[in-house]
């Protein structure tokens, strides 16, 4: 088994209801609940500072629905399984992900 | 991460409406606009952050401490504002009070200078934790039009005072009208309607529960509404479809909830205090006993229509009347004529079931089709279908 990674972008509006809000949240809940063994992640701030190597400024300054607002790491044998895993996540509705394999390696293809 | 913690039932609703009330009585209700943006936020991070992290060990707790936060950064130049903040910021994460403010919530809502529409809207909104969309579907009108009514209500009340509890029977009849619109609405989502009955019920519960608004007629409503509540579950059978009370099947009461009824309205008869309440929870009372009198019902209708004269009671009362011997033509054919009725959604179904029992099924068929030819919900519909077969 091979560990690969999911990066959410985007995410749910702020024009949600708190009955709507939660619903979505339980979605997330059940989504992770579902898969064994239990995924890994974690959440992003929103804000965080760039460094270039000369200057260090704050960002990233991508568009609401570029910014990466968490991972999730799940294990599966290739990356068309992991896309297959993550194609049916509820973040779907409200943004993209983005599915790597996280190199056993070192920098692999 | 930890996946084995489930965010309770309602959660975010129920701290929306709590966070707010905590949080306005500390800024005052000028600041409404501030509050209900750090509630949304904290929403949102919650959002945005639990499915990565696992939900806290106090949910309740770190929304509220979030909103807190929130608050307090945008309100950081109010000189004024922030003389009242060692109140928020005493703790770090704090425990979410609860009662007190949220029923000095409900009074503010429900404010006088308030039209009664604005009143329900922003009720629904701020203490009962409802989306404008939900509002707009449980009270038969658009987003747009709620959300207009909640900023202007919000306008006028930025001058208000938050602590004193003001008009007990506004809030009455506010929350009497939150009931009426889950339980009688000819269209609209089932399940935000139910919502509507239960935060009716939750919040005249708060009064009850609270000496200062605890009066009889505050019981009379609370048993009026437990009454009728407990009935909901047996107005439609399995496919959502409308029943008649006759065809209604009982063993789908809640039979608890009808019991807390008939305790709650037994104990706002104890006083001599009699409001308009008792006498509609009386009739309530006479429709869960296991052979309702209808000549005493068609009583207390006569009563109700002299304190509180509506068309919509009369046109029960005749119904009442039907049931207890026969309708009187004469009663139906003006009741038609009514003008507040005429825009009463159940007006042609229920004149439809009356001519139907006075054995005139044309009257009956044409009054059916009258009423199809309205708007109404998809199980209505099918209701109206049935009947009209009757009739053939």
């Amino acid at each position: 088994m091979t560990e690969f990674v999911g990066f959410l972008r985007g995410g749910p509006a702020r024009d949600l209801s708190p009955e709507e809000a939660q619903q979505t949240l339980e979605r997330y809940l059940a989504w992770n609940a579902a898969r064994t063994p239990s995924p890994g992640g974690g959440g992003l701030s929103r804000q965080g500072r760039v460094v270039d190597g000369l200057s260090v400024s704050d960002g990233p300054f991508a568009e609401g629905a570029e910014v990466v607002g968490g991972f999730i790491t799940i294990e599966a044998t290739s990356l068309d399984e992991a896309t297959k895993i993550f194609g049916d996540h509820p973040h779907l509705e409200f943004g993209t992900i983005e599915v790597r394999k996280i190199g056993e390696k070192g920098c692999e293809d | 991460m930890d996946n084995s913690r489930v965010v309770v039932e309602r959660l975010f609703r129920r701290s929306a409406g709590r966070i707010t009330a905590t949080l306005v009585r500390v800024l005052g209700p000028a600041h409404l606009d501030v509050v209900e943006d750090a509630v949304q936020e904290a929403l949102l991070r919650a959002l945005n952050r639990w499915p990565f992290t696992g939900v806290p060990e106090n949910p309740a707790g770190w929304l509220f401490t979030v909103a807190r936060n929130h608050v307090l950064a945008a309100v950081r130049h109010d000189e004024v504002v922030r003389a009242r903040l060692p109140v928020l910021a005493s703790d770090d994460v704090a425990e979410l009070p609860d009662g007190d403010d949220e029923l000095a919530l409900v009074f503010l809502c429900c404010h006088p200078r308030l039209a009664v529409a604005s009143q329900v809207a922003l009720t629904l909104k701020t203490v009962g934790g409802l989306g404008v969309g939900e509002i707009a579907a449980a009270l038969l009108t658009t987003p747009a039009a709620v959300a207009q009514r909640i900023v202007r209500a919000k306008r006028v009340l930025r001058g208000e005072s938050f602590s004193d509890l003001g008009d007990l029977d506004a809030v009455l009849a506010v929350l009497y009208l939150l009931f009426n619109a889950g339980y009688d609405a000819p269209s609209g989502d089932r399940v935000v309607r139910g919502e509507l009955c239960a935060e009716a019920i939750r919040l005249c519960g708060l009064l009850v529960a609270d000496p200062r608004t605890d009066r009889p007629r505050v019981r009379a409503l609370l048993g009026l509404m437990l009454l009728h509540g407990g009935r909901l579950g047996a107005r439609v059978d399995d496919n959502g479809d409308l029943l008649l009370l006759a065809d209604q099947d009982r063993a789908r009461w809640d039979r608890r909830m009808v019991a807390e009824g008939v305790r709650v309205f037994s104990s706002a008869c104890a006083g001599d205090e009699h409001s308009p309440f008792h006498t509609e929870a009386a009739i309530a009372l006479c429709h869960v006993v296991p052979e309702t009198d209808w000549g005493l019902v068609v009583r207390l209708y006569d009563e109700l229509l002299a304190v509180k004269p509506s068309p919509v009671v009369a046109l029960n009362r005749a119904v009442a009347a039907a049931m207890a011997g026969g309708a009187d033509p004469d009663e139906l054919r003006r009741l038609r004529q009514d003008p507040v009725l005429r825009d009463y959604h159940r007006l042609p179904a229920a004149l439809g079931a009356l001519w139907l029992r006075a054995g005139e099924p044309d009257i009956a068929a044409e009054l059916y089709s009258e009423a199809l030819s309205r708007e109404c919900s998809a199980p209505t519909r099918r209701f109206l279908l049935r009947q009209l077969e009757r009739c053939r």
